[in-house]
């Protein structure tokens, strides 16, 4: 596959991302009695898409936001921020389950405790899979 | 890693722009191996090679 197939593949795969997003937002709000919520919510979605769809190509960053930074270096960047991302992530939820155990917050232990254990074994399970194949 | 793909560049009168066409990357990614900011892979090392007809060697040191 050429960079510019992946480049079509990438930005769709974006605005997919972004479309059903928006559609879920609108499906909850839809279930839940918040209309105007769901609204909202698809109208940040679509609004995102719109403003990556006239950005993209103007700066790198716009560009692999927009799924179309695909080249070598990249696609290496993408990668150091998306670990940088999973960091920073982990930090924030293994801070929210000590303040939740401090606070004794029972339903804040639950939802971080299991989101980091979550975190733990899809990165056993990634390093597996990605040892295997390498 | 010093290179010389800047001068094998403009000896062909290529802008960057085109040389990233060629290379099929982004026209900041060759600005980047330019000032050796970026290393290529020993895929898109073998294009640049090809590109300027030279060997991988001939445009990459990794003595310096």
């Amino acid at each position: 596959m050429t960079n510019s197939e992946q480049r079509r593949r990438g930005y769709r795969g974006v605005m997919a991302v972004c479309l059903v997003g928006g559609l879920a937002y609108l499906a909850v709000g839809v279930v839940t009695g918040q209309v105007w919520f769901g609204v909202f919510g698809l109208a940040i979605m679509l609004t995102y898409a719109g403003w990556l769809t006239w950005r993209r190509g103007r700066t790198e960053e716009e560009t692999i936001l927009a799924g179309e930074g695909v080249d070598e270096r990249q696609q290496a960047i993408n990668a150091r921020a998306t670990v940088a991302m999973g960091n920073l992530m982990l930090l924030a939820v293994l801070a929210g389950f000590f303040i939740s155990l401090f606070l004794q917050w029972d339903s804040g232990v639950w939802v971080f405790g299991g989101l980091a254990a979550f975190g733990g074994v899809s990165y056993a399970a990634a390093l597996a899979f990605y040892l295997r194949r390498s | 890693m010093q290179n010389r793909v800047r001068e094998l560049r403009q000896s062909l009168g290529l802008s960057q722009a085109a040389l990233g066409e060629h290379l099929d990357v982004s026209r900041q990614t060759v600005i980047a191996i330019e000032t050796g900011r970026y290393d290529p892979s020993l895929k898109l090392a073998l294009r640049i090679a090809r590109q300027f007809d030279l060997t991988v060697e001939e445009i990459f040191d990794d003595q310096q």
